[in-house]
């Protein structure tokens, strides 16, 4: 299949995205970045997890509302986007998570929103409908039938019918967030047919990924994103290398060092051998030693949380063995890890952490009551008073004791997370993505009290969606991809990160030393 | 006496901006009750009388009995619907082993058969993992109906004197029995609630039970926990109510359920879960009985009683909104 676009770069300019900035509370997702889309090209958005890809195909299909700069559709200015807005222009998106209703047939589905009457309550025109849904899965090589409940369809060709929606009235740009992600090799070249068709059609794509090998294969033009900003934008046909993608995906960032202890001896604390998680990770093996910070980096779908889950209890494994401090432990459920001084950190904070209502001594104190407690009655008082200092040690600023989390900013909600899960004194802490969204100020915080943690002996097992963390904070990285573990990277330095990045992203062979060696 | 909690503290604490009502908010409740109870007893210089305060005091007591355990359900994110029928059956239950048996036997009998039922809610609820609304929906009719059943659908007026006696018209320190079970009651549930490990995990499965689970907290067992008490505290109520009617009535007690849920909501929890206190539950229960009280000395029709209910409850539940937004 040939790379050049069917028309000149130079190609008219459907989409122009001018200086987009976004924040989400204190966190800027987006600054100022730019982007062009045109008439028959497909447009491949690069960019590791929290780069902004996804935010930024929202804003242009008006999902999200930008906070500065604007969008210019066929050369007419907009300063908001509103979905509404956005398809009657013509954008329309295919996000990650599916918009399609199981019960319902593929026919239904494609014209969802759509029925082409002007009342709620008109009768659907169900021979057209059926017709119409023919002839669009026709025109994407669906074989699936327009009466086909969409519960039956296998994953891709849901994907594939997701996108016949999106495509239904002809869009000028289809945004497609990362629709790659759960098909398999075979899968993807139907995917890859029908994004090639939509070009053809004079579509401009966006085509957001994490997977360096698709630029090549249907990219017109590629752009690099980076801490919110589009870096570099340059035409895939000059014959682009993984190489260079992935040096546009890094940078030269120079990388801020975050404290880390030297370990003093190897004394093994969680050993995993062979373990099977299920669905995605089937041989998993790797050691965490007292004191150590480990870090399980990845992209989205590569296993880690599964592993996590399984560690912490809240998935049992299949098969496998894990030992701690050289006794077999598997947990059935939080509460056991938890005996067994293993506790967790969730990931997203809001949903998963924290209990929005409750104070602060009931967030901090929760996983470890036993320890203020007489024969199951609380000493409130005793409570207070240690809570009192274990928050001033956690460096959380609040104005009173009784006030509910929720009040607080992010960060200080991280930090009695934190404080929640080594109250226990715990041997090992599982942390997800523990500085997701929160200030600068507080990471560096949070990182001097995983310091403090490896002091005293505790270790650590961390899975962060953000590299920069991972190599500066770890003592030991195992990449994974596709639920395997691909390499392990003792005392981790920024110039590992193109090592790492390619172990990640499946372009294995390019560095990183064996894990066996 | 234990800490029955600060009836708005939770909630009070989630608004980080004051709202102008803030300020007021914390003796809001304790305010509006004194309001109240100045108006009616204008109206009506009798309801300020020793025997009016007694009869207050045991006209609530069911109520106050059945809050105590709502609470539980309701801070804990769910709700249990079936409590009035729970009592019925309890006290159906407990006059047959009393007739049988004893008095004693009976008397403890009542609050064994609420827990008992109580019980097969929440192995149903956690088992299953079905929501509590349905699970104890069907529950309200199962007992309701096996209760009339039983009864072929009348009330049971054989009941021992010296139960009547004791319960129903017995005096401690010049308060009736039944007031002061519902204050024991109110005071323990409190206690539960505010000052065991047990409590806090309450709230903390109310509040977010994900959380709960990942911190470590046995989310299945303190569910079973909440409706084995909802029901424990439906079969003391109807000790009360038995007693002090005299009669054992298959539809005893209906509404309660309504008026339970009712007075949690006045008193400041939230129907999401995770706020709400005892000392709340207790300003709920007074704020519907004193309406109740005073509306009937007034001589206002019982019509005009249930709407007024509804109003007061329908503006608590906005209340509960605003706060929620602030």
């Amino acid at each position: 299949m040939s790379n050049s676009p069917p028309e000149t770069p130079s190609a008219r300019p459907v989409l122009v995205a001018n200086g987009i900035s976004k924040r989400f509370g204190p966190t800027i997702v987006l600054r100022r970045a730019n982007l062009t889309l045109r008439a028959g090209t497909v447009h491949i958005l690069l960019g590791e997890n929290g780069a902004g890809k996804s935010t930024l195909g929202k804003i242009v299909s008006g999902l999200l509302q930008h906070d500065e700069g604007q969008i210019i559709i066929d050369g007419q200015v907009r300063s908001s986007q509103t979905i509404q807005a956005a398809r009657s222009a013509g954008v329309e998106i295919v996000l990650q998570e599916l918009s399609l209703i199981p019960e319902l047939p593929v026919a239904a589905n494609l014209f969802l929103g759509h029925e082409g009457v002007h009342t709620t309550l008109a009768p659907i025109a169900r021979h057209t409908e059926a017709r119409e849904a023919a002839s669009l899965l026709k025109r994407f090589g669906l074989t699936c039938g327009a009466k086909t409940p969409v519960s039956q369809l296998p994953m891709a060709e849901r994907q594939l019918v997701e996108i016949a929606k999106a495509a239904r009235g002809r869009p000028r740009v289809i945004v497609m967030d990362e629709p790659s992600s759960r098909l398999t090799q075979r899968e993807k070249a139907a995917l890859f047919a029908t994004v090639r068709a939509l070009r053809e059609a004079g579509t401009a794509v966006l085509y957001i990924t994490h997977h360096l090998n698709e630029v090549a294969e249907i990219g017109d033009q590629v752009s690099a994103m980076r801490g919110g900003q589009i870096v570099e934008t340059t035409d895939v046909s000059g014959g682009l290398s993984e190489r260079e993608l992935l040096r546009m995906l890094t940078g030269r960032d120079v990388v801020t060092m975050y404290p880390r202890l030297p370990l003093k001896r190897k004394e093994p604390l969680l050993e995993v051998e062979h373990l099977d998680t299920g669905k995605l990770c089937h041989d998993i093996s790797f050691t965490i030693n007292r004191g150590e910070i480990v870090g399980l980096y990845g992209v989205v779908g590569c296993g880690r949380d599964e592993i996590a889950r399984t560690l912490v209890g809240a998935a049992r494994s299949r098969a496998g063995h894990v030992a701690l401090a050289g006794k077999t432990y598997r947990p059935t459920s939080p509460a056991a890890a938890s005996s067994a001084a293993v506790t967790y950190i969730p990931p997203d904070r809001k949903e998963n952490g924290a209990f929005a209502p409750l104070d602060l001594v009931s967030n901090l104190t929760l996983n470890n009551l036993a320890h203020y407690a007489n024969f199951g009655v609380i000493d409130r008082g005793r409570e207070r008073r240690e809570a009192q200092g274990k928050l001033d040690r956690l460096t959380v600023r609040f104005s009173s004791l009784r006030q509910a989390i929720s009040g607080l900013s992010g960060g200080n909600q991280q930090k009695i997370l934190f404080g929640r899960s080594i109250d226990r004194k715990p041997q090992l802490v599982v942390m997800e993505d523990p500085t997701a969204g929160i200030d600068a100020g507080a990471k560096q915080e949070l990182y001097r009290l995983f310091e403090d943690l490896t002091r005293e002996g505790i270790s650590a097992l961390l899975l962060s969606s953000d590299l920069d963390e991972t190599i500066a904070i770890c003592h030991q990285i195992y990449t994974l991809f596709n639920g395997r573990v691909i390499a392990a990277y003792r005392d981790p330095t920024p110039a590992d990160r193109h090592a790492i990045l390619a172990d990640v992203l499946g372009q294995e062979g390019q560095a990183g030393r064996d894990i066996h060696a | 006496m234990p800490d029955l909690g600060d009836a708005d503290a939770p909630a009070a604490a989630a608004v980080d901006k004051p709202a102008p009502w803030t300020a007021l908010k914390k003796y809001n409740l304790p305010a509006f009750i004194v309001l109240l109870a100045i108006i009616t007893g204008v109206l009506e210089p009798k309801f300020w009388s020793g025997d009016n305060m007694r009869n207050l005091l045991l006209q609530i007591s069911p109520l106050l009995v059945i809050t105590a355990g709502q609470s539980f359900a309701v801070i804990g994110g769910g709700l249990d619907l079936s409590v009035s029928a729970i009592l019925a059956a309890a006290g159906v239950g407990g006059l047959a082993v009393m007739n049988q048996i004893g008095i004693i036997p009976g008397v403890i009998g009542m609050p064994m058969v609420g827990a008992a039922i109580g019980l097969v809610n929440g192995l149903i609820i956690t088992r299953f993992r079905l929501s509590p609304f349905v699970v104890t929906l069907g529950m309200l009719s199962i007992c309701r109906g096996a209760t009339l059943v039983a009864t072929a659908g009348l009330p049971v007026y054989d009941i021992p004197s010296r139960f009547l006696d004791i319960f129903g018209d017995g005096r401690i320190l010049g308060l009736p029995v039944g007031g002061i079970i519902a204050i024991l009651c109110i005071i323990g549930c409190g206690f539960l609630l505010h000052n065991t490990v047990f409590g806090r995990y309450v709230y903390a499965v109310g509040a977010n039970p994900i959380a709960a689970y990942n911190s470590g907290v046995n989310v299945q067992r303190i569910t079973l926990g909440i409706y084995v008490i909802t029901g424990l505290t439906s079969g003391i109520a109807a000790i009360v109510l038995t007693s002090w009617v005299a009669a054992a009535q298959p539809l005893a007690g209906s509404g309660l359920e309504l008026q339970s849920l009712a007075a949690v909501v006045i008193g400041g929890a939230a129907l999401t879960g995770g706020s709400g206190s005892m000392m709340g539950v207790v300003y709920g229960v007074v704020i519907l009985g004193i309406l109740s009280n005073g509306l009937n000395m007034v001589g206002v029709s019982s019509f005009y009683q249930t709407m007024t209910i509804g109003i007061i409850i329908v503006v608590a539940v906005i209340l509960d909104r605003l706060r929620g937004k602030a």
